[in-house]
């Protein structure tokens, strides 16, 4: 219910300015409200459990100590998924992990990541055949494809906010969304086939 | 997966904020309980602990710092033009000095030339009033600066050689500058001859100084023994013309009985 101000309580950028105040039930809230989305944006980039606990911290960390300085001049998720993605690029850049763009993509079908490990086994042992099959077609996926993907998907960003989490233009983020929903699809696709045969 | 079949669905999905791949909410847990832990405990020690106060630093307004090289710029290029013009005019000065000297020079007839020096020493210890009847020039004009008196005297020599000329008609109004004008009757020369004076009378000075320190009074005791110590050398001559004078500057001095021979005729 919005306040005298116009903006609601429990609102995600009412509660960031109630914990820069010093709120901790409002960081619970918070905390409460994004730490499965972003752990799985996280994980997604990663394949990596402990890696992605280790971005996960650094993020919230990051974002604990930037409290104070919070404006809400946009969405709280712009301003939590901008920390994280520019965490897991400094991640990519001290680890010498360089992220394949579109255009050395689109001559070879090498996984983006040449330093990730497979996924775990126990994981592998849980999920279905779609799921298997979900998780290699976005594996396979161009770094920011897949970024813009994973910030559509599970942070729930629009094409405006995507491209001021990513630095890009909208039609930039928009032509990758594009392109890696496509790709998805077809991946589906071919299992679906492959099931009917 | 919900499949886009085509870009028309791919717009109707971005547009009203729907997920492509509803599939994927569930496909990963969320983090561990410890790292859940760490991130709220850290959050709350954050808050909870007292703001560390920053050190304070005095920052001077931003626009001060442009201001500040400029005025250092200025006033370092002020001192360096001001040296250089000191230089430029020590340098002209001494220049104009020896013109000047070499001026004077050039008018002094040679046998008078080192006669002339010593009237421009004496200026110093006289007062300007008894540097007017050396001068031709009537006596008002002794009553101009010391610098036309000085000028004036280092024209005495030659005017001296020369039959005394015909005072001029007293000026019909009183006033200075016809005054000055009859000391020197060119300012320019009469300027540089003011400098090559001033340069001589610092020299005249400098050897008076030393004069007075070689002719300093000794005291009698020591002029005594090196008396004797000529005595004992062997120079009874020296050593009698030395005792003679020492007489003439001490004549109720006792003398040592070893010397009171040298006195016999």
């Amino acid at each position: 219910m919005p306040d005298g101000d116009g903006q609601d309580p429990d609102s995600d950028e009412a509660l960031m300015l109630a914990y820069a105040a010093g709120s901790l039930p409002a960081f619970d809230r918070l905390y409460a409200r994004h730490r499965q989305p972003l752990f799985r944006y996280l994980m997604r980039h990663t394949r990596q459990r402990e890696l992605a606990h280790d971005l996960f911290q650094e993020a919230w960390g990051k974002l604990v100590d930037a409290r104070l300085r919070y404006e809400p001049r946009a969405r709280f998720q712009t301003f939590l998924y901008t920390i994280a993605h520019h965490c897991f690029i400094d991640h990519c850049r001290r680890s010498a992990v360089r992220p394949v763009t579109s255009a050395t993509q689109a001559d070879g079908s090498e996984t983006d990541w040449q330093g990730a490990a497979e996924d775990d086994p126990a994981h592998q042992a849980h999920a279905g055949e779609i799921k298997l099959r979900l998780r290699a077609a976005l594996d396979a996926l161009p770094a920011d494809q897949r970024d813009a993907f994973l910030l559509h998907e599970e942070a729930g960003l629009t094409l405006e906010e995507i491209a001021e989490v990513t630095g890009v233009g909208r039609e930039t983020v928009k032509s990758r969304l594009r392109y890696a929903v496509a790709k998805l699809r077809d991946a589906m696709q071919t299992l679906r086939e492959d099931s009917a045969s | 997966m919900t499949p886009t079949g085509h870009d028309d669905e791919f717009e109707l999905r971005l547009r009203r904020g729907e997920r492509f791949v509803p599939q994927f909410d569930a496909d990963l847990d969320g983090p561990d309980d410890a790292v859940d832990r760490a991130v709220l405990a850290r959050a709350r020690a954050t808050v909870l602990q007292p703001p560390v106060a920053e050190p304070r630093y005095h920052r001077a307004p931003r626009w001060t710092l442009p201001l500040a090289l400029a005025a250092t710029v200025l006033l370092s290029f002020t001192l360096v033009m001001q040296m250089d013009s000191r230089d430029v005019i020590a340098q002209r000065t001494a220049e104009r000095a020896d013109d000047a000297t070499r001026a004077a020079d050039a008018e002094l007839p040679a046998g008078v030339a080192e006669p002339a020096m010593q009237p421009e020493a004496e200026v110093l210890v006289q007062p300007p009033a008894e540097a007017a009847p050396m001068a031709s020039a009537p006596a008002p004009v002794a009553s101009t600066s010391v610098a036309a008196a000085t000028a004036g005297a280092a024209d005495t020599a030659p005017r001296a050689a020369q039959p005394p000329a015909p005072a001029p008609p007293p000026p019909p109004v009183a006033s200075e500058a016809p005054l000055v004008d009859a000391a020197a009757p060119a300012p320019a020369p009469a300027s540089a001859k003011s400098l090559a004076a001033g340069a001589m009378r610092r020299e005249a000075m400098d050897e008076r100084m030393m004069a007075r320190a070689a002719d300093a009074p000794e005291p009698p005791e020591a002029w005594l023994a090196r008396i004797e110590a000529l005595r004992a050398g062997g120079d009874l001559a020296a050593a009698r013309r030395e005792l003679e004078a020492f007489r003439r500057q001490h004549p109720d001095t006792e003398l040592p009985a070893a010397l009171r021979p040298l006195l016999e005729p």
